[in-house]
């Protein structure tokens, strides 16, 4: 059993994770606070669930992703689900670097595509990730070409929209 | 453009903040907000008014113990209302052990989207069944403490008329009920249910 001072501990070693799906689940200072909240309490109830042999971290994340993907709002999000418009977006982006735009092209994906695609650039092997998100490891192999190909794509449609 | 590169860079630029232990020990303390811990709140409550009606129940048939038809009516009520509490209660261990999360992320969204619309539906049947108990209730039971009869009750045209009213009455509050349970959880259950749809999909 995980006590106080322990799951402080394993907070503390790996608060990337929390810091990272809160980022790109939350929009608002507001939004941000409260899943920030939400999720530490939730790891801390559902703590007890734990087994030692598997990692912190892949645990961690089942919760954050769940917290996350089941959180409620209190801002309505403006939607924008493709990078379409390039010449609209140049004037945000123009002085950006490009993990900023890469982080920006994440949020504006589907939710589950971007939990996805977060687990894969964080290391997690295909196996793994089915593991943590309950889909099939074909289907996430299929996902994660899908998901990369959109990055790319978008990084050459705001590339083209400079030229 | 090396999506891996950039990634790292994010990372060390975005999300490289340190989480305090205060801050950790301030959140474990806090009520949750999610939509489970909304509606475990919610079933507490109605859990608390229908111990409440149960005891009244029993309350009054004690106080009228010589009186047969109001030993029946109180029996019914209390056993429509235990019927009630049991649902409820059961409803409230579910969401309970829902609020913990085990299992992969998509057995946790469909665990909880089965709880919110098995709590919502619960609700919904003891509401179907609790308040027309209440009002029949109340409103009969003055007319059998003067020593009416249940067809003496329903011959008066006053009587009837107020049970149609009753009748109306209750049709409105369900279906206010309904809308307000759209309006809070609908947006949230379309969502889960799209999520789940989502990590489902055969590609």
């Amino acid at each position: 059993m995980i006590d106080e001072n322990e799951f402080v501990k394993l907070i503390q070693e790996n608060d990337r994770i929390i810091h990272k799906v809160v980022g790109l689940y939350a929009d608002t200072k507001e939004d941000k606070k409260d899943l920030y909240q939400e999720t530490l309490l939730q790891l801390w109830k559902s703590v007890k669930n734990f087994r030692r042999e598997a990692s912190f971290t892949t645990f961690m994340y089942k919760v954050a992703l769940n917290v996350a993907l089941s959180f409620n709002k209190k801002s309505k999000r403006i939607q924008t689900t493709t990078l379409d418009n390039a010449n609209e977006l140049s004037a945000s982006i123009s002085d950006k670097e490009d993990y900023e735009i890469l982080y920006l092209t994440i949020k504006n994906l589907i939710e589950t595509d971007r939990m996805i695609i977060t687990l894969h650039l964080d290391g997690y092997k295909n196996i793994e990730i089915a593991e943590i998100t309950g889909m099939t490891t074909n289907n996430v192999n299929v996902k994660i070409h899908r998901i990369k190909e959109k990055i790319t794509h978008e990084f050459k449609k705001i590339d083209h929209g400079y030229q | 453009m090396d999506i891996n590169k950039q990634w790292q860079k994010l990372e060390q630029a975005n999300f490289n903040q340190t989480i305090k232990k205060e801050e950790i020990m301030k959140a474990i303390q806090l009520e949750s907000t999610s939509t489970i811990a909304e509606l475990k709140k919610r079933l507490g409550q109605k859990i608390n008014w229908v111990i409440f009606f149960i005891l009244l129940f029993i309350g009054v048939a004690a106080f009228n113990y010589t009186n047969t038809l109001i030993i029946a009516l109180m029996g019914v009520s209390t056993l429509t209302y235990l019927v009630g509490y049991i649902m409820l209660k059961q409803e409230h261990r579910k969401l309970v052990s829902t609020e913990l999360i085990d299992g992969t992320v998509l057995d946790g969204l469909k665990s909880n989207l089965k709880a919110i619309k098995s709590a919502l539906a619960k609700e919904r049947i003891f509401g179907l069944l609790g308040f027309p108990v209440m009002m029949i209730v109340g409103f009969s039971f003055n007319s059998f403490l003067k020593g009416s009869t249940i067809s003496d009750v329903l011959e008066s045209q006053y009587n009837l008329t107020t049970i149609i009213f009753f009748v109306a009455l209750v049709l409105f509050l369900g279906f206010a009920a309904e809308k307000m349970n759209k309006m809070a959880f609908g947006e949230h259950i379309t969502k889960l249910e799209t999520q789940i749809r989502e990590l489902e999909r055969i590609s």
